[in-house]
C-alpha cells in the first residue's frame, strides 16, 4: 500500500509538445522524496477512465493540476475540459471527504499568471502559479509550492540543485534507453517513472 | 556509445535494468565529460599555441 503521504497526483496533459514538461515535473517530485502518479500508470482497458482517476486522487496526499490547455481546439473551436474536471474531482474530495482526504493540498499551474481569471475564476485563492511553457519556470514553481507545503522535518534541495540534477539525468538518459532498446521517446510513464526513481538513488544529493 | 541487451525488445523497463542502463550510460557520460579536447579542437593544445602565435590571452604557455 503506498504510502498517502508521499503520492503527489499529476493532472497534465499528455500530449507531445508537454512532454518536456510532464518529465520534469515527475523529475522534481522524485527529487523530493515523493512519488508522481497519474492516469497513463494504469492501462486497464476494462476499467472506466474516470474510476481509475478515482482511484489515484483518493490515494495522493498532493496534486498537480495543469490548465495550460484549457485553449479552444482549432477544429471544433471547443476547449478540453479533463483537466479542470479532475480537478473538481480533487477540490471536491479535500471539501467532502474523510479526515484523510481533508488533509489534501494543491497547486495549479497555467501558462500565464491570470489568464485563469477569465475562463475558471472561481479557483482564486488556491496556490496558482504560471510556467510559460517553460522547464526552468515548472522545476521552482514546484518545489517552491513543496517547500512550503511539505513538512518541515523533510530536507528539500533548492530549486538550482535539482533543474542541474534534471540536467545530468536527461544527458543519461538517451543512453540508458537505449542500453533497454527504446528511444526516449518511447518510454511511458512507467518506464520514465522507473528511471528517474532508480537515478536518483544511484546519485543521492 | 553503450551496447545494446542482447534480448528481444523489452514491453516495461524494470528496477534492475533500469539501473544496469543507468550505470553503463553513466561510465559513457563520465568518460565523454572527462576526455582532453583534441589538439586542434578548440580549446586544445595546438589551438592555444595558435592564440599564442596572435598573442591572444589564454595561450600555450611553455
Amino acid at each position: 500500500m503506498p504510502d498517502y503521504s508521499k503520492q503527489v497526483f499529476l493532472n497534465v496533459p499528455f500530449d507531445t509538445r508537454y512532454r518536456k514538461l510532464l518529465q520534469a515535473l515527475v523529475f522534481v517530485v522524485h527529487d523530493c522524496s515523493l512519488t508522481a502518479r497519474c492516469s497513463l500508470e494504469k492501462e486497464d482497458g476494462g476499467q472506466i477512465r474516470l474510476e481509475k482517476i478515482y482511484e489515484i486522487i483518493e490515494s495522493c496526499r498532493y496534486g498537480i493540476h495543469d490548465l495550460s490547455r484549457t485553449t479552444l481546439d482549432a477544429g471544433h473551436r471547443l476547449p478540453r475540459f479533463n483537466m479542470p474536471l479532475e480537478l473538481g474531482v480533487f477540490l471536491g474530495l479535500r471539501r467532502f471527504g474523510g479526515p484523510r482526504q481533508r488533509r489534501k493540498s494543491c497547486l495549479i499551474l497555467d501558462k500565464d499568471p491570470y489568464r485563469y481569471q477569465i475562463f475558471c475564476s472561481d479557483i482564486a485563492g488556491q496556490d496558482i502559479r504560471s510556467h510559460a511553457n517553460r522547464v526552468d519556470t515548472a522545476i521552482p514553481a514546484v518545489r517552491n509550492w513543496l517547500r512550503a507545503t511539505l513538512p518541515s522535518s523533510l530536507r528539500v534541495k533548492s530549486a538550482s540543485s535539482i533543474i542541474n540534477r534534471y540536467i545530468a539525468f536527461r544527458r543519461q538518459l538517451p543512453n540508458a534507453a537505449r542500453y533497454e532498446d527504446f528511444t526516449v521517446t518511447e518510454l511511458t510513464f512507467l518506464d520514465y517513472r522507473t528511471f528517474v526513481e532508480v537515478w536518483i538513488e544511484e546519485n543521492p544529493a | 556509445m553503450p551496447e545494446k541487451r542482447a534480448t528481444s525488445k523489452h514491453t516495461v523497463v524494470n528496477r534492475k535494468d533500469a539501473r544496469e542502463a543507468l550505470r553503463n550510460a553513466k561510465k559513457v557520460y563520465d568518460r565523454k565529460s572527462t576526455a582532453k579536447p583534441k589538439a586542434w579542437k578548440k580549446g586544445g593544445h595546438e589551438w592555444s599555441k595558435v592564440l599564442g602565435h596572435f598573442g591572444v590571452a589564454g595561450a600555450h604557455k611553455k
